[in-house]
């Protein structure tokens, strides 16, 4: 072989031989990442201690929590400062057998969730040693530090007791009680001269399923007016002629089936109405999140369709702190439509949407129920048109009326006179 | 070749750990320029018998062994693009590679008629997707198709062998940037796919570098005229996710291109 054809051939096998071996090398430095946490794996579930307790909650959140996106808290952070303060507990435990007492555990809790926005996360966490059990809503515990929140009452009980004073103050004329379960509705009318305002209050949403059962077939008579109720103000809302306007109450109503929109709202639409939209997380980072989708409400599939716009009917839904979920989004939808009004305080905050399912989605609730932690989280964001995300917000109405300056019948009053001018 | 050309050689070779290849650059810089030692290497390799070629195949030859020159060219073609990441618990998810395409710009000078140095500047798309297959979300077809923009720069040391058609050798490196992407979506409450820009979040990383290597043929039509078919495998060694202190997701391109190039030879 002449010297030039050696030389290059002899180059070229070397050169082609080290950059062979520097590439193995360097490939070999990707690294394999860390074991993806699946929260509902009962071995993320069979801690022993406090510390293994805490990391099985943190990890879930890190990826079950859809909130990230809008969330200010360092997630990091918190595990970088509170690991060491569960670490603790356990070296007490092991030491000395010391149990923290419930202002401790309850504190540190706090501490870990304090600044998560989702306004639904429930958790429910019992001692690894003595298995009592501790439930910590720190949503609800914003709520109660609001300025104008502090030192009033928010329940059904109150609510049932505030109605039952507009009957016998006039700001209603007439009106009956429903029960089912846990679930408690009131339909009343005020009349104004010859005309009519259609009021309702529910505690909860549960009118889909309530019509798709229909009347039940029991003796309970407060049972077979639950859904007689719900009846009767639909009917009323379609086809009373002398309807002057509507007022559906979400006050105190902890929320319930998104479907009842379809109620609320569905009747008094031809095109289903997007009032926002919602997205999940469709992978286990905490920014992996599908695009935004657009959500509606539907019409609802009857022909007497009421035009409120065309008949100059206004729609009045009444709102409060503790108006939560689907008692934020209905009003949220509410304001929307050409005649509608939110009247009172700005809700509770919490319109990320619930499922059960969360093999669906790359979030949501975890844990056991039964369990050593159960945490029950929003599986959907939701951006409202109006307003935008206002998770750990609440809607604000148009018209504000506070609880603490009137009272409940302040905004009723308000609502009342609303439609007479309107 | 000018002075910084002759450094440049000497300290790619140098890096090489080719240090015993230096007396064959001892020629004198006017009989390297003049293209007679590449001269010299063609007839070495063609028994001397250049004199008998067509014109059309001296001018290839003569181009095979220029030395000190560049060329400069296009490219473009196709890409497929599949990741490398841990499923974990995401039993019922497949990904999938994707097809997407690819095209720049690439300039290459030539050390000698065996081994150059290319540049490339190319924009790329590194695609893949995500399927779900839950039973009740199969039938829904809920899947996400991700298609991402990259621009990325690779330098190769292309070695290169053959007389006619000769065939290249690429090793080297790149960088890139994540530019910008897409995603063509089902999701459990859609119908019909929705394509929409994707959202950056702090949790990408949109720096992109790793190792490169490739194979190609090409053929001189003219003297001043290159036209090649490549492929071009991309190793990615940079995370698409920042890096996390604690549940460190690691996820990594593989990108392969393969299509066709002109260069103009100067």
């Amino acid at each position: 072989m002449v010297k030039g054809e050696w030389l290059k051939v002899k180059v070229m096998k070397k050169g082609l031989l080290y950059i062979a071996m520097i590439a193995v090398m360097l490939a070999g430095c990707r690294q394999k990442g860390d074991v993806y946490y699946d929260p509902n794996d009962p071995l993320n579930m069979s801690y022993t201690t406090y510390a293994g307790q805490f990391e099985a909650i943190w990890h879930g959140l890190n990826t079950y929590y859809v909130f990230w996106s809008e969330d200010s808290t360092e997630w990091n952070l918190v595990y970088k400062e509170m690991l060491p303060r569960f670490q603790e507990l356990d070296s007490a435990y092991k030491n000395n057998g010391t149990i923290p007492d419930s202002l401790t555990f309850v504190g540190m809790y706090q501490d870990v969730t304090s600044t998560l926005i989702d306004h639904h996360l429930a958790m429910q966490i019992r001692d690894v040693h003595t298995n009592k059990l501790y439930i910590f809503k720190p949503g609800q515990d914003e709520v109660n530090q609001r300025d104008y929140v502090q030192g009033q009452t928010y329940s059904s009980a109150a609510m049932k007791e505030a109605i039952d004073g507009f009957v016998k103050d006039g700001l209603l004329t007439s009106g009956t009680w429903g029960k089912r379960g846990n679930y408690v509705n009131f339909f009343g009318i005020r009349k104004v001269d010859t005309k009519k305002i259609a009021y309702y209050w529910q505690n909860n949403f549960f009118m889909t399923s309530t019509l798709q059962a229909g009347i039940l077939d029991t003796d309970d008579e407060l049972a077979q007016q639950y859904t007689k109720n719900i009846e009767s103000w639909l009917d009323m809302c379609l086809n009373d002629e002398d309807l002057l306007g509507i007022i559906l109450d979400n006050r105190c109503n902890g929320g319930g089936q998104l479907a009842d929109l379809k109620i609320v709202i569905g009747p008094f639409i031809s095109e289903p109405l997007q009032y926002g939209n919602i997205r999940y997380k469709e992978g286990p980072n905490r920014y992996e999140y599908t695009n935004w989708i657009p959500a509606y409400a539907d019409t609802m599939d009857i022909r007497n369709r009421r035009d409120l716009e065309d008949q100059n009917i206004p729609y009045v839904v009444i709102a409060n702190a503790y108006s939560i979920s689907m008692a934020e989004i209905s009003s949220a939808a509410i304001k929307l439509l050409p005649t509608g009004c939110m009247i009172g305080e700005r809700t509770f905050g919490a319109h990320g949407q619930l499922y059960s399912l969360s093999t669906i989605f790359y979030d949501g609730t975890f844990g056991d129920p039964n369990g050593k932690h159960y945490v029950y989280t929003s599986s959907l964001q939701t951006k409202f048109l109006d307003g935008g995300i206002l998770e750990g917000q609440g809607v604000s109405p148009d018209k504000s009326i506070l609880q603490m300056e009137s009272g409940y019948a302040g905004a009723m009053e308000k609502a009342i006179d609303y439609i007479k001018a309107y | 070749m000018r002075g910084k050309s002759r450094w440049l050689v000497l300290l790619s070779v140098l890096l090489l750990g080719l240090g015993d290849a230096l007396p064959a650059y001892s020629q004198s810089n006017s009989e390297i320029r003049s293209g007679r030692i590449g001269i010299e290497y063609g007839r070495m390799r063609h028994g001397r018998k250049g004199s008998q070629y067509k014109s059309r195949r001296n001018n290839i030859m003569e181009n095979n062994s220029k030395m000190g020159f560049w060329a400069v060219g296009l490219l473009g073609g196709g890409s497929y693009n599949w990741q490398t990441r841990e499923a974990g618990y995401m039993y019922d998810m497949t990904f999938d590679g994707r097809m997407g395409v690819y095209g720049g710009v690439s300039v290459t000078y030539m050390f000698f008629d065996w081994l150059s140095i290319r540049g490339d500047i190319m924009y790329s798309q590194k695609n893949y997707g995500m399927r779900r297959m839950t039973p009740e979300l199969q039938k829904m077809d809920v899947h996400s198709n991700y298609t991402n923009h990259y621009l990325q720069v690779p330098v190769m040391a292309d070695w290169t062998f053959g007389s006619l058609v000769r065939a290249h050798i690429l090793t080297g490196a790149y960088a890139g940037a994540w530019l910008d992407g897409e995603v063509s979506r089902v999701t459990i409450f859609d119908k019909e796919s929705v394509r929409s820009k994707y959202s950056f979040s702090k949790e990408d990383n949109r720096a992109d570098a790793g190792l490169v290597g490739g194979v190609g043929v090409s053929w001189d039509p003219w003297q001043f005229l290159r036209v090649g078919a490549e492929a071009m495998f991309f190793y990615s060694m940079t995370n698409t996710v920042r890096r996390q202190p604690v549940a460190y997701d690691k996820r990594y391109n593989n990108n392969i291109v393969f299509g066709l190039s002109v260069r103009y030879v100067f």
